[in-house]
């Protein structure tokens, strides 16, 4: 146990280094640092260079190295150059958006999927299988600014739902908030609905063949119980795992979606730095992605672990 | 035995759907997709224009149908340089020194558990929006997927019977590695293959919808696609046919796919349906 923790929070240390490095690197390399991006094409010499030491360009690569990971150390991930705001500072106050858009899309799509999942394993060739094979299909191929356009249409023009597309905080009105985030919410869910139901699906049909099964359907074991508690924490790791990393990644990955319903988070905050080519905050989110998702690969990992000790973890994937 | 799965049919029926036209818009369409005419704005679709029009009165039918030239032109293009480089990657790291496998292997594996589509926004901060730049960000964002498919298959491969017996006449790592490894991996590669245009399709759409992929006045999918969310409440008929072309092209990939891996790997995956 220990050493396998160990072990797992080393490589979880290495993966963190090459692309905090790596992210470095591709940044320090461009042309046209962000001094000269700051200074514009008019600026004279001297603004540039006053800024160049200002920002430590001045120094040489190795000192900058340095400088760049004595700030990852404490935290300090550079100023932004469009927002003029520390990165840190900006990623916190958006994080209150991402994270229950993350939170809530993952818990109804794992419960879906588990639910779904278990019943078509169960009844595997039945209709209800055919159905998830179905939903499997067209979720994971569905684009999600289609979806998304299609269910404003449907919510808006249809239903004539208001306040789609204002973003009100729940401390101010937990109403305005729902209606904010309900759709985003469902759109999120399906996209991770797919590769989801299909690896609870198959897991499923895996535990439900073995011989301890059989026996316990001797041996005159309610089914319910049987396939919800005893099958399905067979079955559990590798959807565990896969939650995991699927809400990981939301937390960056939700920027077209964000974008399309104009909420203000972590996504949609990425969105403005591509296109205003703010690399100090590219680069500062880009860290701190990486950062959830390792951590968040190592929680569930370890969690993996601790279900079922006899999973092989390597399998079940990760970084 | 071989045959045809429901899957494999749905696949390439719903790829020709898409293929046919986009190879048509090669030599002809009905009308020039860039050609505005502002008195048709919005049409209906009718025996004139088929889909209808535009915002600018420009011919659906025809902006999607090299809309999804571009779409299948730039995927194929991007897969097939990040399976390149996928491959390659792979065999260095499992024929390779240790370190360098260590290396390139965990970071395949951050690559992989990163979004894919930040990995293609954060690339196209660096290049730029346009084309070109895009399909190198969605070639990056593919290249892991292929690394550790080659690396584990050929981790797998290097102790056979048939490898072992290559080495023992004598044949280096990289005469075993293409002659005798990669030709034995082809299934799998092409069945990947088949299923990552999809998600290349996918991601260049989702680019552009974000205006940093293919730039006007050329269509695309995820450009016709943000152009309609402007007008989503006032017209929503324009929302529909992009959508739809860019899930049946998705989905036929997809399908595609899973049904190539059925009918190369016949019982193995009949699990996972």
């Amino acid at each position: 146990m220990g050493k396998y923790v160990l072990g797992r929070i080393a490589s979880a240390l290495v993966v963190m280094l090459l692309v905090s490095i790596l992210t470095f690197l591709v940044l320090d390399l461009i042309p046209g640092n962000a001094a000269i991006v700051a200074v514009g094409v008019e600026g004279s010499a001297e603004t540039l260079a006053r800024l160049e030491a200002g920002l430590g360009l001045d120094r040489s690569l190795p000192q900058r190295i340095a400088d760049y990971y004595r700030g990852l150390i404490s935290l300090d991930l550079g100023t932004s150059s469009y927002y003029a705001q520390d990165v840190w500072s900006l990623i916190k106050q958006r994080l209150g958006v991402t994270i229950p858009l993350a939170l809530l899309s993952t818990a109804i799509s794992f419960s879906c999927a588990l639910i779904l999942g278990s019943l078509a394993a169960y009844r595997r060739g039945g209709l209800l299988d055919g159905i998830c094979r179905t939903i499997v299909q067209l979720a994971g191929s569905i684009p999600s600014f289609w979806l998304s356009l299609l269910l404003l249409i449907l919510f808006s023009s249809v239903f004539s739902v208001a306040g789609i597309g204002d973003y009100v905080p729940p401390s101010v009105s937990i109403r305005g908030y729902v209606t904010a985030v309900f759709l985003p919410v469902i759109v999120l869910a399906v996209g991770q609905l797919g590769p989801m139901l299909r690896l609870v699906r198959s897991s499923m049909i895996t535990s439900l063949g073995e011989d301890w099964y059989a026996s316990a359907r001797v041996k005159g074991l309610g089914r319910g119980r049987l396939i919800f508690v005893y099958a399905l924490r067979h079955a559990i790791s590798g959807p565990l795992t896969l939650c995991g990393n699927q809400l990981a990644k939301l937390l960056g990955g939700t920027a077209i979606v964000e974008s399309i319903f104009s909420l203000p988070g972590l996504g949609r905050l990425f969105l403005t730095a591509v296109e205003m080519r703010d690399l100090q905050l590219v680069q500062g989110i880009v860290i701190f992605i990486t950062a959830l998702v390792v951590l968040m690969n190592l929680v569930f990992d370890i969690l993996v672990h601790l279900v079922n000790p006899a999973a092989d973890s390597r399998e079940a994937g990760g970084a | 035995m071989k045959r045809i799965t429901p899957s494999l049919a749905a696949g390439i029926t719903l790829v020709c759907i898409v293929l046919i036209p986009a190879l048509v818009s090669l030599f002809c369409m009905p009308y020039d997709p860039q050609a505005m005419d502002l008195h048709s704005r919005f049409a209906a679709p009718s025996a004139q224009h088929l889909l209808g029009c535009d915002h600018f009165g420009r011919d659906l039918l025809s902006r999607l149908m090299e809309a999804s030239r571009l779409a299948l032109a730039s995927g194929l293009f991007s897969v097939f340089l990040g399976a390149l480089g996928g491959i390659i990657l792979g065999i260095a790291a499992a024929l390779g020194p240790k370190w360098l496998e260590t290396m390139l292997m965990r970071l395949a594996d951050a690559l992989m558990a990163f979004p894919t589509i930040l990995t293609a926004l954060a690339l196209a901060a660096i290049l730029g929006r346009g084309t070109a730049p895009s399909i190198i960000a969605i070639c990056v964002a593919m290249i892991p997927t292929f690394s550790r498919l080659t690396y584990s298959m050929v981790c797998e491969g290097r102790a056979s019977l048939y490898v072992r017996a290559a080495r023992s006449y004598g044949a280096g790592p990289l005469r075993i590695a293409f002659c005798h490894l990669l030709p034995s991996l082809m299934g799998r590669l092409v069945t990947q293959l088949t299923s990552s245009l999809g998600s290349a399709v996918l991601l260049e759409s989702s680019l552009s919808f974000l205006g940093l992929g293919i730039q006007p006045p050329s269509s695309s999918l995820g450009m016709m696609l943000s152009e309609a969310r402007a007008y989503v409440l006032t017209h929503p008929y324009q929302a529909l046919p992009p959508g739809l072309v860019l899930l049946v092209m998705v989905l036929g990939f997809n399908l595609l796919g899973d049904g190539l891996n059925d009918l190369i790997f016949d019982r193995r995956r009949a699990v996972h349906g």
